[in-house]
């Protein structure tokens, strides 16, 4: 392990930069997570400690981390790789806010291009990191959101201070395993949000919203509100706005779509769970001007009811099925 | 008078009614060029003249037949002849012609009458297709000395402003409608109606062309300047000397062109008060960001965010750059 700091140049910082906005910006697949473990010497504890550490004390704490790292991976095959601790501020001049970032870069192999006198010549390396292959990052983020008056450096810092983010590919695919598991549970020690039943419940409305607003046709209107519930009601463990934009909506309504997501902050990715929109995904009803509305489960209204002509006054349906009870 | 008597006092006046002639041409010439340069056009006075313009005085021989013979009974042909000097302005379209209308009806050196004004003759006759071309007679408003030669008040000289169609129009019927020589067919007539008709519709296609463009053309103007007026109020400094990486940037996104206004651009640099810095610190390590395209770019990136990728004009770098510095993930 090392015992510098690396000094990276402007090329180096902008190259990580690039890595880490991709990873963790806005629209990407980084979810924000709950810290769990936050006792004296956690990994949260330990990270958020290196904001205020000299020069010794972060060498000695991210050796600590790096070490605590290569313990957590022990579950199938982990590829080998580099941890770096960044401290870094995002944010804007006006509004800035410290963040602590654990990366977990696996190495890649890759040739190194040399132009000699006879020509070009590739180099084989079996160890470079922080390629633009996003499935070898595995990052782990805690930002800064207040301090308390009168803290000192000395003192352990508190986890409702901090908004805790994780990105990993392994997250985003069709179930979020064990392989993933290890980095942000056993390391980082932070389970998926338990603010994600009311994050859920945001996008869910705020799509809605968008979906009432649109220039659509009522028709139009009524089936993107059923590729809403699809989406909701699929295996995925994680939803994003950028997905369902891309999924399901059109060219011209994406940047709209996602402009009103980031304003609702829901512009990442989120855990699943439809805690708080159960009854809306279980039920979708179709309600008419008289107050008569029809009600059937969600995944097969769109099959089982259908709109066959609407006028000012009057619509016409046909159900496939019997009436059995009156 | 006899012919021998007015072909005498005409060629007498002819060096008088040739500097009049001249100094029409060269005062109207000299106003117009001060006009295209005051609205920002920047064509040259002779590309949107289409027809070198230039006065000409009557020739003796028809000064003479139409003062004694063609059955006008003029009490002084020397006064009641209007066109003894004359010029003529012929620019491309209708809308260029009001221009010249503006300058002649303005200017203070003389005083002026409209003989025939083709916009009138639309109103009053629209069912009527037939010669078009605005005819005024200025008149010198007070005794002048031009190119050595005494000018006296009162002096007439007619000016033609006409669209390089209507004078299509002209040329094309002149001789065969107007002589007197012979009676033309009706069915002649029609058929030069029709033509007529028809130039006057290409006309308008090529107004309506015209402004289009034109327009398209502002639109881009107005979002380069804006960007360059935020850069200038952010001290951002543009070293980049050519638009055309500006107006590369934003012909590929002309739809928004017109979203890309001071307050929206102000708007990002208050919303993402690091912008500014990020350029300056930038523009060492590529043109993109001494230009307003750099500015631009950032505008671009917050709105469109992974949308922008398929349609950006130049190295993928700079845009995923761009987009870390913004904090937005592209490729997701």
């Amino acid at each position: 392990m090392s015992d510098a700091l690396i000094a990276l140049d402007a090329a180096g910082k902008d190259l990580v930069s690039r890595r880490l906005a991709e990873a963790l910006g806005d629209g990407s697949h980084s979810v924000e997570v709950a810290v769990e473990r936050d006792e004296a010497g956690s990994v949260f504890a330990v990270s958020a400690g290196l904001l205020d550490a000299d020069n010794a004390a972060f060498i000695a704490a991210s050796k600590q981390l790096a070490d605590r790292l290569s313990r957590a991976q022990n579950v199938g095959s982990i590829k080998e790789g580099v941890a770096l601790m960044i401290d870094a501020t995002v944010g804007t001049n006006a509004l800035p806010q410290r963040v602590m970032i654990i990366v977990k870069a696996e190495s890649d192999a890759a040739f190194i291009k040399r132009v000699a006198v006879h020509g070009v010549t590739l180099e084989f390396v079996r160890d470079m990191v922080f390629g633009a292959q996003q499935r070898l990052f595995k990052i782990g983020a805690f930002l800064e959101d207040r301090r308390a008056q009168g803290h000192t450096p000395a003192d352990p810092r508190k986890k409702s201070d901090f908004t805790a983010f994780v990105y990993d590919h392994q997250m985003n695919i069709k179930s979020a395993g064990l392989a993933a598991r290890y980095f942000y549970s056993t390391f980082l020690g932070t389970t998926m949000a338990p603010s994600a039943p009311a994050l859920n419940k945001v996008f869910h409305d705020a799509t809605l919203q968008f979906i009432a607003d649109s220039n659509r046709t009522r028709a139009e209107k009524w089936e993107l509100r059923g590729h809403l519930v699809s989406y909701f009601r699929s295996q995925e463990p994680t939803i994003s706005a950028r997905t369902f934009s891309e999924r399901y909506l059109t060219q011209e309504e994406r940047s709209a779509y996602t402009r009103l997501m980031r304003e609702a902050d829901v512009s990442r990715a989120i855990t699943k769970d439809t805690k708080f929109i159960a009854n809306q995904l279980k039920q979708r009803r179709l309600k008419f001007s008289n107050n008569v509305s029809i009600t059937a489960p969600a995944e097969t209204f769109a099959s089982t009811v259908e709109i066959v002509e609407s006028s000012a006054n009057s619509t016409t349906l046909r159900i496939s099925g019997t009436v059995i009870d009156d | 008078m006899n012919d021998a008597a007015i072909r005498d006092q005409y060629e007498l006046l002819k060096p008088m009614l040739n500097a009049w002639g001249s100094f029409v041409v060269s005062t109207i010439r000299e106003r117009l060029t001060t006009e295209l340069i005051r609205r920002g056009d920047h064509r040259k006075i002779d590309d949107f003249l289409k027809i070198p313009a230039k006065h000409r005085v009557k020739d003796t021989t028809s000064f003479v037949a139409k003062a004694l013979h063609r059955g006008k009974n003029y009490r002084d042909p020397f006064t009641d002849i209007v066109d003894m000097v004359g010029a003529r302005f012929v620019v491309l379209l209708s809308s260029e012609t009001v221009m010249l209308d503006a300058i002649l009806e303005a200017a203070p050196e003389w005083q002026f009458s409209k003989d025939r004004d083709f916009e009138r003759a639309r109103v009053d006759r629209p069912q009527l297709f037939d010669y078009e071309s605005n005819h005024y007679i200025v008149r010198n408003e007070r005794a002048r000395e031009h190119e050595g030669v005494v000018v006296p008040a009162e002096t007439a000289c007619e000016v033609q402003i006409r669209t390089l169609l209507q004078h299509a129009y002209a040329e094309l019927s002149h001789d065969r409608l107007y002589k007197p020589e012979c009676q033309v067919p009706d069915r002649v007539r029609r058929l030069v109606a029709r033509g007529s008709a028809l130039l006057e519709t290409t006309d308008h296609v090529f107004c309506e062309v015209s402004n289009t463009i034109g327009d398209a053309l502002q639109a881009l103007q107005a979002a380069h300047a804006a960007a360059i007026a935020a850069c200038a109020t952010n001290n951002v400094p543009l070293t980049g000397t050519t638009s055309d990486v500006t107006f590369r940037l934003l012909e590929q996104f002309a739809q928004l062109v017109t979203e890309i206004t001071p307050a929206s651009l102000q708007e990002l640099m208050h919303k993402r008060d690091y912008v500014p810095s990020k350029m300056r610190e930038r523009s060492n390590t590529s043109v993109l960001f001494s230009h307003p395209a750099g500015l631009i770019s950032y505008w671009l990136v917050d709105r469109l965010e992974g949308a922008i990728v398929e349609r950006w004009p130049f190295d993928r770098l700079l845009l995923e750059q761009i987009a870390a510095d913004l904090g937005i993930s592209l490729f997701a």
